[in-house]
């Protein structure tokens, strides 16, 4: 019913009225979050219903189909999912299974020259795996790339390097998007590895428990400590939330009132958008690597940078001071 | 900001900021600048309107407020030391709300004397240049023992130069309007003085406590309303249309399919069907899912504007929280612009009637006839309640309420 509303609504930009970007994922995501509730073979992923046990078959194609209704902007491919913890042939399985449904989407795509359609690179924390991957999604000549099955429970050093091959490997010219990131230092990081794009749900979900973020980290604004601090959540930020209320009144609100959950996402956007600025004005400016280096001061004051940080950084020749 | 707080102050209640005060005094702040409006006058009360009270939980300590954090007493001292730190533009005095039509004579003459004595102790204590104090009558009194209501009725008078405004509560018991004589009571207080009636009435009824002599509402309807996925369209621009001079709003809805926003200025062929119009919409219901219209087509609030009823639907059954938001938005402005009719409408009885028949005949859920004095739809003659309340109301009493 919904995609049939969204074709007679001609798309969700105006369904929704949003006349900027959207991004729409293929719903793969959910055969790893979903797990217990999906079945996997080479036609697609079947979904049962805990609510009636009915099923829903998901293809390449279906998912496709769907994404063409919606009209979202950039499109992602089905592609077979693990978590990042799995181990083996699975992985081997997934990451094969994977090319052969970006042809599928392909195929199915009815809209290339207003929908981009993006396959993912996958191949679980195996270098070997993620390069041949990479090799055959680039010879299918798309708009652009996602970096997937990453941002998971993996470690942070396996994680920098396997974002580090892919970007290695994967066309300069054309964007990377790095799904499921992410924390602010993981943005500035992951940008210097040469990812472009991302996609997060922690800025909102972290806002809805009363968590602001800062460019000196985060603060829990329902801790006492805020209860007479009538500062804004953040000194330098020109949200509608920190240019009209406090910390104290926020504090008075978060996770009681609804509206502490509007005003904390807002600013938490804003402080996301106003992170990504900087990352793009600085490089434009040639100064990114200064850029990195005041961030990751403001955010350790005591110089006690994570490790994987600074390896990371490092493989790109950007020292912390 | 985006919608227009017009002429309306915020409410703001002692059973949900219980735990605020204290972190508000040092800022030095008062509470319409703690959250968020320093320019809009507050009117602090003692609960929230819409909260159902539970009897027998006032006691010579104090009354019961329930708070985040349980039930708690408030007493006279501590209800000062609130109002102090915050710094209300208007405010309930301390009452005793615990009665009803069936409470004892005994409960009726602790109510009354407990407020006596609570009036006394604010206006010894609090400075009334700042700020106006409003005091209360509990309806029930007057249901339970008139006898004693009258006595107190009579010390409050005595006092009245010293607050600003009455506040009659009780005039519902579980959604029900009581069987007393609302005129009887308010003819007795003075005529420059505001009155207000707190918590949930249908617009209608609000009408007939306009006609009664009360003069200030708050908006617990529209948040019931919206809270049940509701929204108004009252198509209160076709009422008000007059076929020679006006000028249709054409507000434009930035979204969807151009079939839906053919607003047709011509109001000529809806004339005949004000009465058999759906006034409030119920936007979780199944109808609504493909129906890519605006709310209201005559409606130019920032929800109306910007999308339509199958997005809000979807919103509503996905529980997204921008559902609600925008339903809120959209029932404030209705509401705003139904007391501007009303307003409007005062000096004129038949006006004032057309505008009730209206709203009451297209009600659905109707209550049983709510019997408040005896306001029905009679037009009267010259010294009619209509016609005395409007020469008070207009004799701008109100704008000192409004604020600028």
């Amino acid at each position: 019913m919904g995609p049939g509303l969204l074709e007679e609504a001609r798309g969700l930009h105006n369904f929704m009225n949003w006349k900027r970007n959207i991004l729409t994922d293929s719903g793969g995501f959910q055969m790893v979050s979903l797990l217990n509730l999906a079945e996997i073979t080479e036609e697609g992923v079947k979904f049962k219903s805990p609510y009636d046990g009915s099923e829903c078959m998901l293809t390449p194609e279906e998912s496709i189909h769907i994404q063409n209704k919606i009209g979202a902007d950039i499109i992602m491919q089905l592609d077979d999912v693990v978590s990042s913890t799995t181990t083996g042939d699975r992985v081997v399985e997934a990451m094969e299974r994977t090319i052969r449904w970006l042809d599928r989407c392909i195929a199915a795509h009815k809209h290339p020259e207003r929908q981009s359609l993006f396959p993912i690179v996958q191949g679980g924390l195996n270098a070997e795996l993620r390069q041949r991957c990479a090799e055959e999604l680039i010879k299918r000549n798309t708009p652009g790339f996602a970096i997937g099955g990453l941002s998971g429970g993996e470690a942070k050093e396996d994680f920098w390097k396997m974002v580090s091959i892919s970007t290695e490997i994967l066309p300069k010219g054309k964007p990377r998007y790095l799904m499921g990131v992410g924390f602010s230092e993981d943005l500035v990081v992951c940008s210097a590895l040469g990812c472009d794009m991302y996609d997060c749900v922690f800025p909102t979900r972290t806002a809805r428990f009363g968590t602001a973020l800062l460019f000196t980290g985060q603060i829990t604004l329902k801790h006492k400590k805020f209860a007479q601090d009538y500062s804004p959540v953040d000194e330098t930020c020109h949200c509608s939330t920190c240019t009209t209320y406090s910390r104290a009144y926020i504090h008075s609100i978060a996770t009681q009132e609804t509206v502490a959950c509007h005003l904390l996402s807002i600013h938490n956007i804003a402080f996301q958008m106003r992170l990504m600025a900087k990352i793009r004005d600085s490089i434009k400016n040639g100064i990114f690597p200064e850029f990195v280096q005041e961030f990751m001061l403001g955010m350790y004051p005591t110089k006690n940078y994570p490790q994987w940080s600074l390896n990371a950084l490092s493989s790109v020749g950007i020292q912390l001071i | 900001m985006v919608f227009n707080l017009g002429s309306q102050a915020i409410q703001i209640s002692i059973d949900t900021t219980y735990t605020f005060h204290e972190n508000v005094k040092p800022s030095g702040y008062t509470i319409s600048k703690f959250v968020g409006f320093p320019k809009i006058p507050s009117f602090l009360t003692i609960h929230n309107p819409l909260r159902e009270l539970l009897p027998g939980f006032n006691d010579r300590s104090g009354i019961s407020v329930w708070t985040r954090m349980g039930r708690r007493t408030l007493d006279i001292s501590k209800f000062i030391q609130i109002v102090n730190d915050f710094q209300p533009t208007f405010f309930q005095v301390l009452s005793d709300y615990d009665v009803s039509v069936s409470s004892s004579v005994k409960r009726i003459r602790k109510s009354t004397s407990r407020n006596l004595e609570y009036l006394n102790e604010v206006i010894q204590k609090i400075d009334s240049s700042a700020r106006s104090a409003f005091g209360t009558i509990e309806v029930s009194w007057f249901l339970v023992s008139p006898f004693d209501a009258e006595i107190a009725l009579t010390h409050m008078l005595e006092k009245q130069h010293d607050f600003n405004g009455f506040i009659l509560n009780g005039v519902k018991t579980s959604g029900k309007i009581n069987p007393i004589n609302i005129s009887n009571i308010i003819a007795k207080l003075p005529e420059n003085k505001p009155r207000f009636t707190p918590g949930e009435f249908k617009l209608w009824e609000i009408m007939d406590l306009v006609r009664s002599g009360v003069d200030l509402f708050d908006s617990s309807v529209v948040t019931r309303v919206s809270e049940e996925g509701q929204v108004f369209s009252l198509q209160l621009e076709k009422l008000n249309h007059s076929k020679a001079t006006a000028t249709p709003v054409l507000p434009s809805n930035e979204s969807i399919p151009a079939k839906s926003n053919q607003i047709n200025g011509d109001f000529s062929s809806d004339n005949e069907n004000f009465s058999a119009a759906q006034l409030v919409l119920n936007l979780r219901e199944k109808q609504y899912f493909g129906d890519f219209s605006p709310i209201s087509t005559t409606c130019n609030c920032y929800t109306c504007r910007k999308y339509t009823r199958a997005y809000l639907h979807h919103l509503l059954c996905t529980s997204e929280l921008l559902g609600p938001v925008l339903l809120m938005m959209h029932n404030l402005d209705q509401f705003e612009k139904f007391f501007q009719a009303v307003r409007q409408r005062l000096p004129d009885e038949q006006k004032f009637a057309e505008l009730y028949e209206y709203l009451k005949s297209s009600d659905a859920t109707q209550l049983p006839i709510s019997v408040i004095g005896n306001t029905s739809t009679e037009v009267k003659n010259d010294d009619s309640p209509v016609r005395r309340n409007a020469a008070r109301i207009t004799n701008q009493k109100l704008s000192t309420i409004e604020g600028d």
